[in-house]
């Protein structure tokens, strides 16, 4: 009789397909994920129950543990327009052609307009120190010093009109929604401060960020 | 493991010259890399979506005659000084003379949780019936959201006044409204302490505020009763 062969190499397996398959995948989670964009302060949130995700179309104002604002606003488009608007708001500061665009492709600031040029020329290392000593974005209304009024205004209206360009290509867009990201040890008089400006604005809904915190529903 | 199928060439002595087939690679490391990217963006985009609570706030009324007034039986207060040890302070109605200021804590079971969902029992009871109902899918999303207003909004539910002053954090307020929504109130109002209750809660607690030695603001616009 004779005797049943035992293959010698070990078994092999066609991977082709399962390797098809995860680059697929891996194609997917890359280009779907969106990069966390780079926040110029550590803010640690409070948690809630909530479990509503941010809309991506959104205008971030962050405060700090100390209660300095940034401002961030996402698109190149809009963040250019937006800062053409502030200059013409306030002439006496300049900005070169490039500082715009470079400005445009830039993430959260939190600086007055005046510093804002120099802030737009440093690298990163020196960005990273301006972050740490600057005193924020200005939201002082009582001596007329308020700046964050008018990044919000010109925001909204750049990004208003933004989204009706794009209706009109026939693209719909979500509206945008104003977020709010403040340290849990922050003063709630800076936030409220902050709020108060939005109220002005006629901004009556917005989102606060939270971090989720295991409840029961 | 994959293995590279090697038959070609050996056997019958002739160098150079390989049998047909296909020519095969060992795939391993680039299934590891490609799995290891899979993994890292999974991780990483689902992590990444922040959380967040919607608010609306109320337009500021400066004509306070048209506004509706509010039924103190069915007011509650909490007021947050900030202090170090996490007391929340409140009371219920109309602050006079006679009122004593509670006090509680963030305490998941004895705490402001206990206080709220004993005054707004009724509400939950009925949202437990209707998140049931839900859950057993008889209900469509958009009749579940107006049945949960409705409950929530009901004309005779409690409503919760959430004053702040002295040193009080922004943590401090949010984990009051996530109380509140845990217990499932839905009106609840965010203002600035006023000086009659900052005075009895400065009685209470003996801290002396700094806005209590300051000239009044809100003197100039007294509030209607």
């Amino acid at each position: 009789m004779p005797k049943i062969k035992v293959p010698r190499s070990s078994p092999s397996l066609d991977m082709t397909p399962m390797v098809d398959l995860a680059f697929l995948l891996v194609t997917f989670f890359m280009l779907t994920a969106t990069m966390r964009s780079p926040e110029p302060v550590i803010v640690d949130t409070p948690s809630s129950i909530s479990d509503v995700t941010l809309p991506l179309n959104s205008m971030l104002i962050t405060i700090d543990t100390s209660g300095r604002v940034f401002f961030n606003m996402e698109g190149k488009e809009v963040r250019l327009n937006m800062l053409k608007r502030m200059a013409n708001k306030f002439p006496e500061v300049k900005f070169t052609e490039a500082q715009m665009n470079r400005f445009a492709a830039m993430q959260s600031f939190g600086v007055p307009l005046k510093d804002l040029p120099a802030y737009i020329d440093a690298d990163e290392a020196k960005r990273k120190q301006i972050d740490e000593v600057t005193k924020g974005i200005p939201i002082d209304t009582v001596n007329k010093t308020d700046e964050l009024s008018y990044w919000i205004n010109f925001a909204r209206v750049e990004e208003y009109t933004w989204r009706a360009a794009k209706k009109a290509e026939g693209v719909e867009v979500e509206e945008m929604r104003v977020a709010l990201k403040a340290d849990g040890q922050s003063s709630y008089k800076k936030v409220d401060a902050v709020i108060a400006l939005f109220k002005k604005q006629e901004v009556f809904r917005f989102n606060l960020i939270t971090d989720l915190e295991g409840a029961e529903e | 493991m994959a293995q590279i199928q090697d038959n070609g060439g050996g056997g019958d002595g002739k160098k150079g010259r390989k049998k047909g087939g296909m020519p095969s690679v060992d795939m391993t490391p680039m299934v590891d890399l490609a799995f290891l990217l899979l993994t890292f963006f999974v991780l990483t985009s689902n992590l990444n979506k922040a959380k967040t609570m919607e608010i609306t706030m109320p337009k500021d009324v400066k004509d306070t005659s048209t506004t509706t007034k509010i039924n103190f039986k069915l007011a509650h207060t909490i007021l947050l000084d900030g202090n170090p040890k996490g007391i929340i302070y409140y009371y219920d109605g109309k602050l006079d003379e006679t009122t004593s200021l509670g006090e509680t804590t963030l305490d998941e079971t004895n705490g402001l949780r206990k206080y709220a969902s004993n005054i707004n029992s009724n509400i939950i009871d009925a949202m437990k019936g209707l998140r049931a109902e839900y859950k057993q899918g008889k209900m469509a999303d958009s009749t579940f959201k107006r049945r949960r207003s409705e409950i929530r909004g009901d004309k005779n539910a409690h409503f919760f006044i959430i004053k702040w002053g002295g040193d009080a954090k922004y943590g401090d307020v949010i984990n009051v409204i996530d109380e509140l929504k845990i217990c499932d109130v839905d009106k609840y109002a965010l203002t600035p302490i006023t000086r009659i209750e900052l005075e009895a809660l400065s009685k209470k607690t003996g801290i002396q505020y700094k806005e209590l030695s300051e000239p009044d603001p809100s003197a100039a616009a007294p509030q209607a009763p």
